[in-house]
């Protein structure tokens, strides 16, 4: 499962260019959710758009921003400010991003495994919204 | 000063609260596991009459680091809008009779509304108070 130790270990062998490139890809498959909440809610999501082209670049020795990983977590979207069903997925997107920028600046591994939980968050919410049963016991999770 | 429930928890702790300690020290366990979606993310515990607690997000289901710690007693309540509102309506559903919510985060003036409606009682901050 995404985000489990296994996973993580082969991750973390790889270069922090490799890593980089993984987490981006990931991010890719993040991103439509995010795009999509931005343009029925009007949220602005410049910054993650930039930080994603700062981060690519990044690969090419480019560099990223600092003001761009405040930016990326003082704008994601709070749970409790909309109803819209992607809202979670624009969050984890958005979170997402914040931990590709760290992990460019830093190279610390722990991004990674942040980003790999939200993905897999994003994973779980969708499959929960397949369910439909408004409670589920202990067990059952 | 303590700008949420858990800096107040960390402060003064949550012994000597009862009933509302209880519920508050769990919905604040609970939304440590949450990492950086704390801050965007409203955990609720809601006690009930019958003993059965009941836990909700404002998100459609709970995450599943969540859902891993909770413990025999306790039940996700799945639901869109605000934690409180699908707790008490979970509630309901379930046929239990709710007591008490704490929240991780300030609980918004229209779900204080809703909760002093239904004779439920918030056993955590509004948003708006002293920690906030």
């Amino acid at each position: 499962m995404i985000g489990e130790g296994k996973s993580l270990v082969s991750i973390t062998s790889l270069s922090p260019k490799k890593q980089l490139a993984f987490a981006l890809l990931v991010f890719e498959r993040m991103l439509p959710g995010l795009v999509a909440f931005s343009k029925d809610t009007g949220f602005d999501d410049s910054c993650y758009l930039q930080a994603k082209d700062a981060a690519w670049a990044r690969l090419q020795n480019g560099s990223v921003d600092q003001s761009l990983n405040e930016a990326c977590l003082r704008g994601a979207p709070d749970t409790e400010d909309y109803s819209h069903d992607l809202t979670s997925y624009a969050l984890n997107a958005a979170l997402a991003m914040n931990d590709i920028v760290e992990f460019a600046q830093d190279g610390c591994a722990d991004h990674i495994t942040n980003l790999l939980t939200l993905a897999g968050d994003s994973l779980s919410l969708y499959l929960s919204s397949l369910e439909g049963s408004v409670v589920s016991s202990a067990a059952k999770s | 000063m303590p700008k949420t429930p858990l800096d107040a928890a960390l402060l003064f702790g949550t012994d000597g609260l009862g009933e509302a300690g209880a519920a508050l020290s769990r919905v604040l366990e609970l939304s440590s596991a949450m990492g950086k979606t704390a801050d965007y993310v409203t955990l609720a515990v809601t006690e009930t009459k019958e003993g059965t607690t009941v836990v909700s997000s404002s998100e459609k289901a709970l995450r599943p680091a969540i859902r891993a710690l909770l413990q025999p007693g306790e039940v996700a309540a799945n639901g869109a809008g605000h934690a409180e509102v699908t707790e008490v309506n979970a509630a309901k559903e379930m046929r239990l009779t709710p007591a008490g919510v704490a929240a991780s985060r300030g609980i918004c003036p229209s779900c204080a509304d809703l909760l002093r409606s239904v004779g439920v009682a918030a056993l955590s901050a509004l948003k708006g108070s002293l920690f906030y």
